[in-house]
């Protein structure tokens, strides 16, 4: 069987014609995960054993001749931070090691409700904390295309899964860029949905007011089958918006494309840069019109979002205290103590500092210099957005400045290195619209990736755009 | 001008109910203050410009106060690090 070339309605038509059972194709992918997740270092926890027996009864209802749902025996994996039935949910942290969640995630329920069989949970930088997976407390994942770079964060594992053919789609997280920016790195497709599209019940909590469920997939019809199932109201979450707006997009139709300046200037990687211009050109003589914008507020959007993000984080992990679940310091006798010691060895060193963060930009006296200043940064940038998108159908941008990191402990980043490359993903995240990964290339091997930016809700519109494009 | 040091970095941790390492605190104390200088530009935003702290608009969603039954309590409780009875146990509150 090649796994390379499978998507959704290949594997269903397969089934439907007997070309090989659902059975076979869960054992073909659990075959592939043996033979590489110890190189990569993709999968957290496994589910071949329930995966298994879902398969049988997938395989029984085939040969009973049964109508199959959409998804039905479809191999899907989940990032960490996702609560699943089963598997562990552990959020890539030593906190939550061993953690069993009581329930999934809404988004993993309508998919296993519509047929869908989970492989495993996928890595990640704890809490979501990261771009590389180097947070993580179980390793760095990867890069599919090169051992010696990494796969990307925060859900390095879930991308990676997906690029290297161990299941058929993904489901990740995204708080500033963590389901774009791995899809970047790892040469696939990766969509973050508006804010409040996707419900985030179920979803271990990093920055409340930014997160969002979306899907990763090899190919765009996935993507699109995905994500149709995944979106909508949900009374568990009351930030889920519901869908008033039908989009229909025509082939031909000329459309309008903005680009922002403040993007391609300073600390771009060139070679990023001539792909993504080479892109636009190719744009260009297929009728596309491009035009040119400025978003002065650009400046003002890493330090928004990682003061709003780490004052959010502070706020939605004080409950892993040690009490409920999870890891409890051994040994401890005062309560006190307990919370200390539990945070003190749960926690990444890069949690600790998010938290530390947040507490201070929310501490008295300074709440108003930090966290209400990157409130208004966040207004400047929302409003800014708009205005350029109210004059064109999209926005296009390279969707890191940067190639995926070496994976060398002599060239360690600069962590605020680290943060100033998310400039890109983290503007839609705070802006709340939708933004979509689309591979468009290679530099020295390693894949680059464009990010299509939407309106809130118009993830239709940016799907159908990104067929088109193909 | 510096804005944490070492004794204030061991203060919000204390606020977090975070203890730190000893060799974590130096390294936090130089890149917190690094995120902090980098974070000073904020402040040429005008006052006028109004926080934006709710992106979809919704406020107080109600339902109907109505319960429902949760099929996997016992799980719930097997999740805590101490149990005994159908209890969470933690060590002692109060004194006496």
């Amino acid at each position: 069987m090649n796994l390379k070339d499978l998507n959704i309605k290949k594997i269903h038509n397969s089934f439907l014609n007997k070309e090989y059972s659902c059975t076979d194709l869960i054992n073909n992918y659990f075959e592939k995960i043996n033979e590489i997740n110890s190189d990569y270092n993709i999968y957290t926890s496994l589910n071949k054993e329930n995966a298994l027996n879902q398969a049988k009864i997938i395989d029984e209802k085939i040969a009973k001749g049964e109508v199959l749902r959409k998804l039905d025996g479809i191999p899907f994996s989940v990032k960490d931070s996702i609560c699943t039935l089963e598997c562990k949910s552990q959020a890539g942290s030593n906190i939550l090691k061993g953690f069993e969640a009581t329930y999934n995630a809404t988004a993993v329920e309508k998919l296993i409700n519509e047929g869908a069989i989970l492989i495993g949970k996928t890595n990640c930088d704890s809490f979501g904390h990261g771009s590389s997976t180097k947070n993580s407390d179980y390793g760095i994942t990867k890069n599919p295309y090169s051992l010696d770079h990494v796969a990307g964060g925060s859900s390095g594992g879930a991308a990676a899964s997906v690029a290297l053919n161990t299941c058929t789609f993904a489901i990740g997280e995204d708080t500033g860029g963590s389901i774009r920016e791995p899809a970047s790195f790892c040469g696939i497709y990766g969509l973050k949905p508006s804010y409040g599209r996707v419900s985030r019940y179920g979803a271990i909590a990093y920055g409340s007011s930014l997160d969002t469920i979306g899907p990763l997939a090899n190919n765009m019809l996935d993507i699109e089958i995905v994500q149709k199932i995944i979106e909508g109201l949900d009374e568990k979450d009351a930030t889920t918006i519901e869908d008033k707006k039908i989009i229909e997009l025509e082939n031909k139709t000329v459309k309008k494309i903005g680009i922002i300046k403040e993007f391609l200037d300073n600390g771009l990687d060139l070679r990023i840069r001539d792909l993504f211009d080479k892109k636009l050109e190719e744009y260009e003589t297929n009728g596309f019109e491009i035009q040119e914008f400025h978003l002065p507020s650009t400046k003002y959007a890493v330090a928004s979002y990682y003061l709003i993000a780490c004052s959010e984080t502070s706020s939605n992990l004080s409950r892993f205290d040690g009490v409920k679940f999870g890891f409890r310091a051994p040994n401890v006798t005062k309560l006190e103590d307990m919370y200390l010691q539990t945070k003190e060895y749960g926690f990444s060193f890069e949690t600790k500092k998010r938290i530390i963060l947040g507490t201070y930009a929310l501490s008295a006296g300074y709440a108003d210099k930090y966290y209400k200043k990157a409130c208004s940064a966040r207004s400047l940038i929302k409003q800014e957005l708009e205005d350029i998108l109210k004059e064109v159908d999209f926005i296009l941008t390279p969707t890191s400045p940067v190639l995926p990191y070496e994976i060398n402990p002599i060239k360690e980043i600069d962590p605020m290195t680290e943060y100033l490359a998310d400039i890109y993903t983290v503007i839609p995240s705070l802006a709340g619209v939708c933004s979509l990964n689309v591979p468009i290339g290679f530099v020295e091997k390693l894949p680059v990736g464009m990010q299509i930016i939407g309106g809130v809700l118009d993830e239709n519109k940016v799907m159908e755009f990104a067929k088109i494009l193909g | 001008m510096q804005i944490v040091d070492e004794t204030s970095i061991k203060h919000i941790a204390k606020l977090s109910k975070i203890a730190l390492k000893n060799e974590e605190i130096p390294v936090l104390a130089k890149q917190i203050e690094q995120i902090l200088e980098y974070v000073e530009q904020l402040n040429e935003i005008p006052d006028n410009i109004a926080p934006l702290d709710n992106l979809t608009g919704n406020f107080n969603k109600f339902r109907e106060d109505v319960v429902v039954d949760f099929k996997n309590k016992e799980k719930i409780i097997s999740n805590a690090p101490k149990s005994k009875d159908g209890f969470i146990l933690v060590p002692k509150v109060l004194n006496n």
